[in-house]
């Protein structure tokens, strides 16, 4: 069985559904979690290299210019996301009965 | 501004240790706020260029052992900061206030990583400057203890040693004392800071800013390495600095010549490994706390060869001479003071080895010789140098 992924992971994998660069992803989370999470810079840097050599994400350049990355979900990066969304999907179908409560 | 000249750029020492992050992007933004920009940050000084006084936000980001990775720096770039310079493993980012530049951590808390780097490091740093000043600085002297002198003679060796190369190599000498007295006291300073740095960045604490300057820290702090960089050069300089002149060129004063003692003979060439000084010429060196002549002579006599290596030194500072007089004789257990006319005092450290004082002169005169004994007080007595007034050697500087 997979492991559960962090919320700061979950976020960056699902904001990589389209290939982006750093600064894309960033406003990216910010939007996909309705501006709950901001990241800031250092924090995704530490995340996405932690990532890369997980085999997760990976990186390439784009216009020549190999300072800036543009970042991709690998294959397992993509079941890894999904899977996590299962996940949480069970999760939550599991809770419902929560419903009331709130 | 001075005198209508209005300065571009401005130099001033960097305000602390780089690791102190909150402390060094105060003082950035405080400079920003006078109109002063930072542009550069050097080992000992930061570079400001004249601005209008603005409202900064600087961030340090350490890199740990590594550098910081080009994608890294260009994600801080997309997010508005500006990479302003780097030093070592400190990068400095900049940004106006308002700007909307984001923070680049969530919590101190992610900031740990290169504050382990920075103590494991400095803990091997600070147990490798001991190891050296143990082997170099302490372990030479430890023949004396071995010989019953006990800890205060190894102090006291130690103390005649550095006292001799005070007065011969001062600048280097006081390079070596400036670098070690700076590593012994700032490293287990920067050590304990570094240590608290880390416990409150992992207690997910502010990083804190200081209230006020600190200039004395910063004098000390930047003004000790510097001038020991200064007096580093200085040493190179002098060190290769020197005169050379040849015995029969005339006035060769202080330097006593074997003619001079009435030795007289052909000239042999010094044997290698005799002395530890090999040269037929006269040479100079000047060192801050004194100028010194070199010089070995040998001479076949009809009674056997004689050898004479001297060293004459002008102490600059006259409360300086009986010190490293003491500090010369300390090698030798024997040590006995003589009558010599003309001189203000004169030892014996065995029947071949002398050391006299006139003025701030101090000869220090090793004789070898085959053959009959010569009575080497009588000859010197008799030796100009010390029979005349010894003005004259006043007038040689």
């Amino acid at each position: 069985m997979q492991q559960s992924i962090s919320e700061a992971m979950y976020y960056i994998l699902l904001s990589l559904l389209q290939p982006a660069y750093g600064y894309e992803m960033m406003k990216g989370i910010k939007e996909l979690s309705g501006g709950r999470i901001e990241m800031g810079p250092g924090t995704m840097y530490g995340i996405i290299s932690r990532m890369k050599k997980d085999g997760l994400i990976e990186q390439g350049t784009m216009n020549n210019d190999d300072r800036r990355k543009i970042y991709l979900l690998t294959e397992e990066g993509k079941e890894v996301l999904v899977n996590e969304y299962k996940r949480l999907k069970l999760l939550v179908k599991d809770g419902v009965c929560l419903e009331d409560l709130l | 501004m001075l005198g209508g000249f209005i300065m571009k750029y401005r130099y001033k020492f960097n305000y602390d240790d780089y690791y102190l992050i909150g402390e060094n992007e105060w003082f950035y933004e405080e400079m920003a706020k006078k109109g002063w920009i930072l542009k550069k940050r050097g080992i000992f000084l930061s570079k400001f260029i004249r601005s209008e006084p603005c409202e900064m936000s600087y961030r340090v980001e350490l890199a740990g052992k590594s550098k910081l990775p080009k994608a890294q720096i260009a994600l801080y770039e997309d997010c508005g900061w500006e990479m302003v310079t780097r030093m070592g493993d400190m990068y400095i980012f900049g940004a106006l206030k308002d700007s909307g530049a984001p923070e680049f951590y969530g919590s101190t808390m992610e900031r740990t990583v290169p504050y382990k780097h920075l103590i494991n490091t400095t803990w091997k740093s600070i147990l490798i400057n001991i190891v050296n000043m143990l082997i170099f600085f302490v372990l030479p002297f430890i023949n004396v203890f071995r010989r019953g002198g006990g800890i205060g003679a190894i102090f006291g060796n130690m103390g005649a040693y550095y006292t001799v190369d005070l007065v011969k190599s001062t600048a280097l000498t006081l390079t070596l004392f400036l670098v070690y007295g700076f590593i012994l006291i700032v490293m287990p300073i920067r050590l304990y800071k570094a240590v608290k740095l880390f416990r409150s960045f992992k207690n997910g604490e502010e990083i804190k800013r200081p209230k006020k300057k600190n200039l004395w820290k910063n004098i000390v702090m930047n003004g000790v390495p510097m001038l020991a960089v200064v007096f580093f050069l200085l040493s190179i300089v002098q060190f290769f600095h020197k005169s050379k002149y040849e015995l029969s060129d005339g006035n060769h004063k202080p330097i006593i010549s074997l003619a001079e003692l009435n030795i007289e003979g052909e000239s042999t060439p010094v044997r290698e490994g005799e002395y530890s000084f090999i040269d037929d010429r006269i040479v100079e060196r000047r060192a801050l706390l004194s100028t010194f002549w070199e010089l070995t002579e040998s001479k076949m006599t009809d009674d056997g060869e004689v050898s004479l290596y001297q060293t004459v030194y002008y102490v600059k500072n006259k409360n300086l001479v009986k010190p490293f007089v003491e500090a010369l004789k300390n090698d030798y257990s024997y040590c006995e003071e003589i009558e010599v006319q003309g001189v203000d005092k004169a030892f014996a450290l065995n029947e071949e080895k002398f050391c006299i004082v006139k003025g701030r002169y101090v000869y220090w005169l090793e004789f070898r010789r085959g053959g009959e004994f010569i009575d080497i007080v009588e000859v010197l007595e008799k030796t100009e140098v010390f029979t005349d007034n010894g003005e004259y050697l006043e007038d040689l500087l």
